[in-house]
């Protein structure tokens, strides 16, 4: 495996598909709602959720102590693109990744890659093209979530900042795994919207099992990413450090199954 | 000294229950231009989807250039044109080719300039800006064709590098092969037999996933035991009888299916002699020769191989 060629695949396809309908259909979306959510937040939403009222809100969705911490102890604005960026997640992975392997393995297009790289280059470099895309289209909406922050709410510029850049890693740590899912799925697939059916079969399949299992069998929670977002929202020291790994470990037996089956695929 | 170019061992690939490949040895030496042939099905696909590594052999082993065809080591040095494979739809054949030039090896100036090269030498530098999408079949194929000669690499395989070109483009891509052929080794894989016989130095002919032959041309087709001839008429009984009559003939044979089409076999020590013996008793009958050619064809010998 060259790092030199994943980097040389990994740019010409994060590059291209900026500009085709597998960049676009998650790009316009994603801005789309970051633009309007972000809109609502800037129009007085922080200071609605910084009252009784928004506290209330917020522990429907968790417990009054993380609602106290997220609302109160750090801005609010950016606690809530936190939660919604976490709960969306999953969502616009789905539009973002769907389309690492699939396509072009039905197709026949890696033909032409497959006598100048490895399919281990490939993989790896169609996973961080996906990855790098949605991260990117993450740093931004975080960024501008800052900045509304900066002008809304009541703290200061490095509370405001290191609060930005917890919450950015979270987000992006988050994502890792999903992305991964996507990848199995897509190296199961021949087509982009295949992919997006099936993962969203699968996903919910197995929300339900976990739903009706997860008080019988509580490791089976850990089957997917999810079971880490209280971890996450949590943000103290100590429930990141379950959190990380956990979410990596996902990620690394996500990515295993993937390549066992890309790498025995007819392409 | 190289080693050899391909060495496969009882290799078989089975798709479901149906072998397409089925225990085939065989062992390539570099420096030739080979073709692969067969009938529909016989497997050259597969074989040549195996060399190239995309698909992953049932069982037994392969090896391209002394490696694994998927390890790291020969990407690069192996060209390949598969069948009817589209390039990615929305970005330039300039660009396309440039990501290869550049994933062996070249830097971003370098790249452009391999490129630009390869499509002048395929007369195509009109399309260096066009998108996959708007190209005609016969341009996507010299594309295709120009990205199989990025790099100079030491093996090209082409599957089918003609087929829905025009003559003239054709004979161009034939010309490459020539050309190229003392550079670098060429596997050709055809249904066009009179093209294979033009540019290849050896076949191998495969059957129902078998190994039927490999082997030169030269040693499988005799080209002075033979004259094959197209007649204006069909072949009067008693021409038949007197060219039988001519001692160094050993048989008269009309095509079943175009008796126009006669081949005369022959074992002579003078065969240019004979030729026109042959030739003069033929027009004696007032049957007009409108082509004839010396030799067996390798049409006919893969037809009566792949029957056999």
């Amino acid at each position: 495996m060259k790092i030199k060629r994943i980097i040389t695949l990994l740019g010409f396809d994060f590059y291209h598909s900026l500009f085709r309908l597998k960049g676009l259909a998650f790009l316009i979306p994603f801005t789309l709602f970051w633009y309007g959510t972000l809109r609502l937040l800037n129009q007085g939403g922080s200071e609605f959720l910084s009252s009784t009222e928004g506290l209330m809100l917020i522990t429907r969705f968790t417990s009054l102590e993380v609602a106290q911490a997220l609302l109160i102890l750090h801005p609010p604005t950016l606690s809530v693109f936190l939660l919604t960026a976490l709960t969306v997640t999953p969502l616009f992975v789905f539009l973002g990744a769907n389309n690492q392997l699939a396509s072009d393995a039905a197709t026949g297009s890696f033909r032409y890659l497959l006598s100048r790289c490895t399919r281990l280059e490939i993989f790896f470099a169609r996973f961080l093209s996906a990855y790098c895309m949605i991260a990117i289209a993450i740093l931004f909406a975080c960024l501008a979530s800052t900045l509304i922050s900066l002008d809304n709410d009541n703290h200061t510029l490095s509370e405001t900042v290191a609060y930005a850049t917890q919450s950015l890693f979270v987000i992006l740590l988050y994502t890792f795994p999903y992305v991964a899912f996507m990848t199995i799925m897509s190296a199961l697939m021949s087509s982009a919207l295949g992919t997006i059916l099936i993962s969203a079969c699968v996903y919910i399949a197995s929300l339900v099992v976990i739903i009706y299992l997860h008080n019988d069998y509580p490791a089976i929670n850990y089957l997917i990413p999810s079971a880490f977002k209280d971890d996450l929202i949590g943000i103290t020291n100590n429930n990141l450090t379950v959190a990380i790994p956990g979410l990596l470990a996902i990620t690394i037996i996500y990515l295993s199954l993937a390549w066992i089956i890309f790498r025995r695929r007819n392409l | 000294m190289m080693g050899k170019l391909i060495e496969c061992q009882k290799l078989t690939k089975s798709f479901a229950r149906i072998k397409a490949i089925d225990n085939v040895d065989l062992s390539v030496e570099p420096g030739q231009t080979l073709g692969l042939v067969g009938p529909n099905g016989a497997g050259k696909t597969t074989l040549f989807s195996l060399i190239s590594g995309y698909i992953k052999p049932t069982s037994g082993q392969i090896r391209v250039l002394g490696h694994n065809p998927g390890t790291s080591l020969i990407k690069g040095r192996i060209g390949t044109l598969p069948q009817d494979t589209p390039f990615l739809q929305g970005i330039s054949v300039q660009a396309q080719l440039s990501l290869y030039a550049k994933l062996q090896g070249y830097t971003g100036k370098a790249a452009r300039a391999e490129v630009n090269q390869v499509l002048e030498h395929l007369k195509i530098t009109d399309l260096a800006r066009q998108y996959p999408e708007t190209l005609s079949f016969g341009q996507r194929k010299r594309v295709s064709i120009a990205q199989t000669l990025i790099g100079k690499p030491e093996l090209i395989l082409l599957d089918e590098p003609t087929s829905g070109l025009d003559p003239v483009a054709a004979n161009d891509v034939r010309k490459i092969i020539r050309e190229m052929g003392s550079q670098c080794t060429f596997i050709i894989s055809s249904h066009n037999l009179d093209e294979i016989d033009d540019v290849c130095t050896e076949v191998i002919i495969i059957k129902q996933g078998k190994l039927v032959k490999y082997c030169p041309i030269s040693e499988l087709v005799e080209r002075d035991s033979s004259l094959n001839l197209l007649l204006s008429h069909s072949l009067p009984d008693q021409a038949e009888k007197d060219l039988n009559l001519i001692s160094d003939i050993d048989g008269v044979m009309t095509d079943p299916a175009n008796p126009h089409r006669v081949t005369i076999s022959f074992n002579s020590e003078n065969p240019d002699q004979l030729q026109l013996e042959i030739m003069s008793t033929v027009q004696k009958h007032n049957v007009s020769i409108i082509e004839f050619s010396r030799g067996e064809t390798l049409t006919g010998k893969v037809v009566d191989l792949v029957k056999g």
